[in-house]
This record gives structure tokens, sequence and C-alpha cells, in this order.
């Protein structure tokens, strides 16, 4: 059982509010681990620190979507942080836009 | 496989199998020895392998730390911020234990470039760190020769010519294909991006251009010179598109964007923001100036850029 689908269960036909973005080069969105958690946070909040701090109004739709999986990456980062991580970490269903 | 896995510091070495037999049959004991001594593991490899290795394994494989290469590692730079982070957590544990596979076939021509330079940095980034092994699986039944010829100018536990190989830092790009559309960079980056896709490259979506859009304006924020303006010219290839900026300032500086963490300034902040958001990034020092290429591969074409 891999973290993820504790957190979606198959079949309630839900998603995080991050669930529909488009994902990162590499970032995954089953079997993630706490690590994996940590690297995306720091992703996220890297790049959102970025275009916050130019001021970046051209940017508005990309600072939303990454705000939103850095929603969605603390969001993981506390369930995993209270419930065992599976150690794995698979590209399935990995989905770029 | 050849040297004292267990000796000081940082050992690099390529492990080499032409069937998945052959790699399941060196990596197995590797990493059952490392678990048996309590030490960490993490293996970085393809989907496909690490499903082998797992089965292989048994129980005892939810002590290893498994990560897919092929999504992380596409773009090389982004692999030794994962090997720093592994480092920095376990340094503690005792002997710590890669095996990693940045090389495999099916990469263009350009990421394997890339590949073999990430190979040579690895030897600087882990000089002098704590105890480390890493393995790198060659596939040789399937890479051509001359990709397998390099192993031995990457890893200096391998077999051979063991002369250092000059680094990429300073051979010139090729020329690009087609002809590059040039954008104002005190414009509309993105919008200008967007708009240049929509007619030449469809299949991009409007998020794969924003994020292009914000690594060219990273690059260029954080690499630009004081003196003179940066120059951005963008264009299609077979399989992607390609954003190129020139007229850059390159600190002297191998590891340039491949920090963990990252780096709070300078260029290689902007280069570490490219790194987690394009498919491929390629950096070049000329007597003009540094100059940046940022790859995005095109979804469902064939060989991407």
């Amino acid at each position: 059982v891999v973290v993820s689908e504790l957190l979606s269960p198959p079949g309630d036909g839900k998603e995080p509010s991050a669930g529909a973005d488009p994902l990162l080069p590499g970032e995954n969105r089953r079997g993630v681990t706490l690590d994996d958690a940590e690297h995306w946070i720091a992703v996220y909040e890297e790049l959102t620190g970025f275009l916050t701090a130019i001021n970046g109004g051209a940017h508005v739709g990309a600072l939303g979507r990454y705000r939103r999986r850095l929603d969605y990456w603390r969001g993981q980062w506390a369930a995993l942080s209270t419930c065992p991580a599976p150690a794995e970490d698979t590209a399935e269903e990995q989905r770029r836009g | 496989v050849t040297g004292d896995p267990r000796a000081d510091g940082f050992h690099h070495q390529a492990l080499l199998y032409a069937t998945a037999t052959e790699f399941v049959a060196s990596a197995v004991p590797v990493i059952e020895g490392a678990l048996a001594a309590d030490e960490p593991v993490l293996v970085v490899t393809d989907s496909v392998k690490l499903d082998l290795l797992r089965d292989h394994l048994g129980s005892v494989s939810s002590g290893v730390a498994w990560k897919d290469m092929r999504g992380i590692g596409g773009n090389p730079a982004r692999i030794i911020p994962i090997w720093r982070r592994f480092v920095a957590t376990h340094a503690s544990r005792g002997r710590l234990w890669g095996i990693g596979e940045p090389v495999w076939p099916g990469r263009t021509p350009e990421e394997l470039e890339e590949a073999q330079e990430h190979e040579r940095l690895l030897n600087v980034a882990f000089a002098g760190g704590p105890p480390f092994t890493l393995l790198c699986p060659y596939d040789t039944a399937n890479l051509a020769p001359a990709v397998l010829r390099d192993i031995v100018r990457s890893h200096p536990f391998a077999p051979g010519d063991t002369s250092p190989q000059q680094g990429l830092g300073d051979a010139p790009f090729p020329a690009p294909v087609g002809a590059p559309l040039g954008i104002d960079l005190d414009g509309d980056v993105s919008g200008s991006i967007r708009a240049f896709l929509a007619e030449h490259a469809p299949a991009v979506t409007d998020a794969r251009a924003a994020d292009l859009g914000v690594s060219v304006v990273a690059v260029a924020v954080h690499m630009g010179r004081p003196d003179a303006r940066a120059r951005f010219r963008l264009w299609v290839e077979p399989g992607g598109v390609v954003a190129e900026i020139t007229g850059l300032v390159v600190p002297d500086d191998v590891l340039v964007g491949r920090e963990w963490p990252p780096a709070r300034e300078g260029a290689a902040r902007g280069l570490w923001l490219a790194n987690q958001l394009c498919d491929l990034v390629r950096l070049r020092v000329t007597p003009a100036g540094g100059a940046v290429r940022l790859h995005l591969h095109i979804p469902g074409s064939g060989e991407p850029a």
C-alpha cells in the first residue's frame, strides 16, 4: 500500500486541490516518501520565492500552479510524517503538462 | 567492478552488465552486504530494474531507498543533488552505498554528453566526503562503444585509460537548427514563448511553456552581466524546443546549479531553478561569455531535444 493511496482512496473521485496540475520532470503522484515530499517542498518553495521576489506578474499562472503544488506536498509531508512511508518511488502516473 | 569498494572516501565504480540477469547478480550482493552491515543504500535506476531488484531482495527490500532515474535524472544536472541529500541525511551511519544509472540506451546525444559530464562531476562533488561507494550500471549490450569507452575517464576505479578528460565547459554549442527567433528579455518573455510555440510546437502545453519562461527569466536575472544585456533566442528542433541565453556571467565552479541545498543568490540559483523546470540544461563558457541552453521535450514527438 502506498501512502498516496491512503490519502486518496481509489474510487473516491477526488484528488487534492493540486491534483489536476501538470507535474514537473521527475515529480510523481504515487509511491512517494517523506524524502520526496521534502524534496518537492524545497523545489516549490524556491520557485514561488523566486517569482515573488521578482514580482513576476507576467508569470501569475505559473506562480499559482507552483503554490498549489507546494501546498499539496506540504499536505503529503504532514500525512507521511504520521504514518509509515513506503520505501519506493516509481514514475507511475507521471504526467507532465 | 574493480577496486576496493570499502576504501575510505568516495569510491566511484562502473558496474558493467549485458543482461538483466547480470545486473541483478552484480547488484543484489552489494545491497545485501550493505543491509547486513546496517549501512544505507539508495538505488536510482529505471522502474524495471527497481522491480527486478525488489523481487530478488524480497522483504529486505524495505530497507533500501529507491528512486526512478528516468524521471528525476532525465536532466542529469538534477542527480547530484539527490546523492547530496542522501549523503547529508545518512553520513553518520558508516559507509553509504549507491547504485545509480544515469547513462542508458535511448538517451539523445545531448543528454548522453551531459550524463557523461555528470559522471565526471560526481568525482568532484564527493571528493573528501564521508565513505560513499557509488556503482554506476552500464548496459554494455545496448550502449554505443564510444559511450562505453568514456566510462574509464569518469570512473577512477575502472580498468584502462584513466587520464583526465576535458570537461564540456568550453566546448562550443553546435549551431541552432532552423531559424531561431530572437526575443527581447525586457519584454513579455513568457507571452513571446507561448506565441512562438503555439505556431511551431503546439503540442507543448501552456504550463510547460510557462515553465520555460520562468527558467529563461531565472537564468537572465541571476546570470546577467551588469554591463551588457543578455540575448535570448528560441527555436524548435526534432523532438523538442531549445531556448538559448547568451552573454552571461558564469562562476568558476563546475558544480554550479547542482548544489543541495540550493544556492540563495547568483548564477547557481538561476541554473538550479532552470534545472528543476527543464528536461535538459546545458552550460558553456565562450570568450563572449556564458551560454545556457534550456531544452523542453515536445510530447508525442520522437527523439527529444
